[in-house]
């Protein structure tokens, strides 16, 4: 049987694969196995396609072994399930941050990134990842079949690592290892809860280090494995993005997820280094997600670019979603004027939901803030409807969450002195808490629970009505203006002096009455004191 | 007298030097690149803020909030000219909306600030009203407050221009790099303090007796303060470390090595120095008065004049720091009332803790300022006018017919 010829082949290949590297290690070095580790998957453009990446400690072939689990017979795969991606060595920037004195060095690992397409829909899959030689272990994925509608749990900042230990937190967390099972705890219930979701989502700040690389190495082996037995993120596709916290070594954020469609539009940048963390985009179902990256927060113009590109390319998309980790909306402590990055987070208040305006956003994730927000549906940054409900029809506008720690590292407390006037909803209880999404052609729902109760902390729904036109803001070109020079360009036009700002009407009478006033008192005062010396 | 002419020529060039070296010492002092470029963008993106005028309003629908009706919101479209920068001369369109964020109206005519970001393609380019164009308004003020400290004080209000501009100079200049450079805090503080002190009250007080005292009297009332608040971060577990700003500074200092744990001790010396210079020179000008009035009062009966003065300012000059305190926290204030926070709550919160330590160890300089200057002032007078009198100087001696006017009068 064709099964058996398979096997045996496999068999052999196996033994070749223990036999080999024995004998190899006579000229090159084995004293280490290239384990992989920080095994993760991530949407393809389509539902029928995975990028995987992992880390390994030397440079191999990068291979994915992949078959329908149906076909996986005691630990081997048919012999044309092998796919073989790129390994490449890995760069941080030492030190961390864009400090002119910091350049980037090498960490002495290896990425290994495979694309594995043409999958079948609702299909289960065993794969494992290594480089040909030394294997991860086997782990099962099922694909989606997202016509129907999907599902996915979505988790703000898992920021592992951070394991500060909130006095009103009742389970108070003073290290990684914490950290690392609050994050195992919230996937458990999550997905026990929930077993036939589509993703995983997180906001960004998976780590938390970003000064000490050996420090953000264990946080990502915790981020990606909170628990090697149960295998989570092995076991669904994570979509993640870039907070604060991992942009800071540059580059190295970038090795460790494999995106799809990613741009280099929105990246940013370290001493001139680009860090490949730009927008990326996917589609699940009918809903388009727009991933962008707030670290750089001031080029709307690229984020603009990037997502006319991604609207053009999915001009059917029925939701439009978009994710990043600085709140624009949020009440905790970074939403206050006194924030270390309120410039940050006022500009892309101010600025950012012009976008959503204008491609006609219907939900946005955001993080950041490590406690939970809920706006009305926003408008050209105002409620569309200052009336708290939880169910919306055919509504105008853009609602921003803003969501809760995933693991329990960090809280920031309600801020009294923060911008309040967007919000439909807060919560903070100082407990962890996901979300749990579904999506299909005519409705969003977004139900939010903390983890250590169960209990429900929010729900909310989008309806939309069937087969109507998705909800459609018109672009507004105004915000964005193609660079036309006007035909008159005349040379008064540059001239900055203040004269030229006098213009108005009621500017010019209430200066000059004012510079009037006071040069009467000034002459005044120089006649009293002349008639004094007299 | 060819000296007479001789003097002040030296006196100017002396200045005029002093000044060169101020200048050169805080150009070459205040050198930096910036530590990180904060936007972070990559490639050929750029931004910038430039001025541009609103030539006219398409569109406009504004109107009193749903929510908050003294609030206008709404949005307009403005058709606007920009005058600086890579695009100046460029008529371009723009949606002002008009919500709690932003809320500006704008009318044609107006200068505005806008933020202009152009993606690398050069595709895409983003242009956000950022502010009107608030420069001119506060140079007027500016310009003002000048003038008329000029015209109403004469020559003292001249000089004390200069002891504002001394003061701003040196502050940006040489204090601020100071700290960012990763000297001790408080020392630069106390060191700016006593600087500061120095030039401002020999400006407007002259090269005098009661100038000196004062100079004194403040330098002392400031290591007092110092030494009162140093025991009270201590005692009240503060420091840089609970100010709002700390965390980012935190990451600075990784790299410039700045002292964040003694920044809150700084900020509090810094914002006293202004109520305890002031009360030091008007207790040193009256002992100064009575002591030209009366040439041979003694040392006792200045002192006693000093604190008498002092009595009446001290309090309205606590006052002024108590008040600084509550005018810029007065947001605050109301919040704490409008939400009847807990009392263990905002008492034990970090930014009151700051403010009221602020308020307070400030006010207790300015108590303790006015015996020491009354003291200094006292002593100082008396022992010159002694000397310029040729009389011993021993207190209560009565005064001798024909006796001259003591220094500062003239």
């Amino acid at each position: 049987m064709r099964n058996k010829s398979a096997r045996r082949i496999v068999s052999f290949i196996l033994a070749a694969v223990v036999v080999l590297p024995t004998l190899a290690g006579m000229t090159t070095k084995a004293d280490t196995p290239n384990t992989p580790y920080d095994v993760t998957f991530s949407l393809g453009s389509k539902e029928t396609q995975v990028c995987f990446n992992w880390m390994s400690p030397s440079k191999g072939k990068a291979q994915v072994q992949i078959a329908k689990t149906s076909s996986v017979k005691s630990g081997s795969f048919p012999s044309n399930s092998t796919v073989t991606g790129t390994a490449t060595a890995t760069t941080a920037t030492n030190g961390g941050l864009g400090n002119a004195s910091y350049t980037d060095a090498t960490t002495g690992e290896y990425t290994n990134k495979a694309t594995v397409s043409g999958l079948s829909l609702s299909t289960k899959y065993t794969y494992r990842v290594g480089d040909g030689t030394t294997w991860s272990s086997e782990y099962t994925f099922t694909t989606g079949n997202p016509g129907s509608g999907f599902s996915f749990l979505a988790f703000g900042d898992p920021q592992l690592g951070a394991a500060s230990s909130n006095a009103n937190a009742a389970i108070k967390h003073t290290s990684l290892a914490d950290d690392q099972a609050g994050w195992a705890d919230t996937l458990k219930k999550a997905t026990s809860k929930y077993p036939s979701i589509n993703f995983l989502f997180t906001l960004g700040d998976e780590v938390n280090n970003y000064t000490d690389l050996t420090a953000q190495q264990n946080e990502y082996k915790a981020f990606f494995t909170p628990d090697s037995s149960a295998g989570y993120l092995q076991k669904f596709a994570l979509v993640a993005l870039e907070g604060n916290h991992d942009e800071q070594l540059g580059k190295y954020y970038s090795y460790h997820y494999n995106q799809p469609n990613r741009s280099t539009l929105g990246e940013t940048s370290n001493n001139s280094v680009n860090n490949n963390d730009g927008d990326y985009w996917f589609t699940y179902g009918d809903a388009l997600f727009m991933v962008l990256n707030a670290n750089n927060y001031a080029d709307t113009a690229a984020h603009d670019e990037f997502m006319k590109q991604a609207v053009d390319a999915n001009p059917n998309a029925r939701w439009k979603i978009a994710a990043w980790h600085q709140s624009a909306y949020s009440e905790a402590s970074h939403a206050v004027s006194s924030a270390d990055d309120s410039t940050q987070i006022t500009f892309i208040r101010q600025n950012w939901p012009k976008l959503m305006d204008k491609y006609g956003v219907d939900v946005v994730f955001e993080g950041h803030d490590h406690s939970y927000t809920r706006t009305y549906q926003m408008y050209n940054g105002l409620p569309v409807d200052a009336t708290k409900t939880n169910l919306v029809s055919d509504t105008k506008g853009t609602v921003y969450f803003t969501l809760d720690s995933g693991s329990g590292s960090k809280y920031y407390d309600f801020q009294s002195t923060a911008v309040h006037t967007f919000s439909s909803l807060f919560w903070q209880q100082y407990a962890p808490t996901y979300s749990y999404i579904t999506i299909d052609d005519n409705e969003f729902k977004i139900d939010t629970i903390r983890t250590d109760t169960g209990d429900s902390v929010d729900h909310y729904t989008i309806d939309k009505t069937p087969l109507a036109p998705a909800s459609s803001s018109q672009p507004d070109s105004n915000s964005t203006v193609t660079s036309t020079p006007s035909g008159r360009s005349s040379s008064s036009a540059g001239n900055i002096d203040t004269g030229d700002s006098f213009n108005g009407s009621i500017p010019i009478a209430v200066s000059s009455t004012l510079g009037i006033l006071v040069l009467i008192a000034i002459a005044a005062a120089l006649i009293a004191r002349r008639k004094q010396k007299d | 007298m060819p000296n007479h002419h001789i003097k002040p020529i030296l006196k100017t060039a002396g200045i005029v030097l002093a000044l060169c070296a101020y200048v050169a010492g805080a150009w070459f002092f205040s050198r930096s690149t910036p530590y990180y470029n904060i936007t972070n963008m990559s490639g050929a993106d750029r931004i910038s803020y430039e001025k541009a005028r609103v030539l006219s309003i398409d569109y406009q629908d504004v109107g009193p909030d749903k929510t908050y009706r003294q609030m206008q919101t709404g949005t307009q479209t403005a058709t606007i000219r920009i005058l600086t920068g890579e695009y100046k001369g460029q008529a371009e369109k723009i949606k002002n909306g008009l919500n709690y964020d932003s809320n500006y109206l704008l009318s044609p005519g107006e200068d505005i600030i806008v933020s202009v970001n152009t993606a690398a393609s050069g595709k895409t380019i983003n242009i956000f009203l950022y502010s009107p164009d608030r420069g001119p308004w506060l140079y007027i003020l500016i310009g003002l407050f000048v003038l008329s400290l000029c015209a109403i004080g004469g020559r003292k209000g001249f000089r004390s221009v200069i002891a504002i501009l001394f003061t701003l100079t040196s502050v940006v200049f040489v204090f601020i790099p100071l700290l960012y450079r990763g000297a001790s805090p408080a020392a630069a503080a106390l060191a700016f303090a006593g600087m500061t002190a120095v030039v401002t009250l020999l400006l407007i007080g002259g090269w005098k007796v009661k100038t000196a005292a004062a100079i004194l009297g403040t330098v002392i009332g400031v290591a007092f303060s110092a030494g009162v608040l140093r025991l009270f971060e201590y005692l009240a577990s503060l420091s840089g470390y609970n100010m709002s700003e700390y965390d980012t500074l935190l990451v600075i200092s990784g790299h410039s090595g700045m002292r964040v744990d003694q920044l809150l001790f700084a900020s509090v010396i810094i914002s006293s120095l202004g109520a305890v210079m002031d009360i030091a020179i008007s207790v040193a000008s009256s002992v100064n008065e009575v002591s030209s009035s009366d040439p041979l009062a003694g040392a006792g009966r200045l002192f006693r004049s000093g604190i008498r003065v002092g009595r009446d300012m001290m309090g309205t000059m606590a006052n002024t720091l108590i008040l600084a305190f509550v005018g810029g926290s007065l947001n605050m204030l109301i919040l704490i009332y409008a939400y009847r926070m807990n009392y263990f709550q905002i008492i034990n919160s970090n930014t009151i803790a700051i403010e009221i330590m602020q308020a307070f160890s400030g006010s207790l300089a300015v108590v303790f300022t006015v015996p020491l200057v009354s003291l200094t002032a006292a002593k100082l007078l008396t022992i010159s006018s002694c000397r310029r009198n040729g009389v011993p100087a021993l207190p209560e001696l009565p005064s001798p017919p024909g006796a001259k006017e003591p220094v500062a009068a003239k």
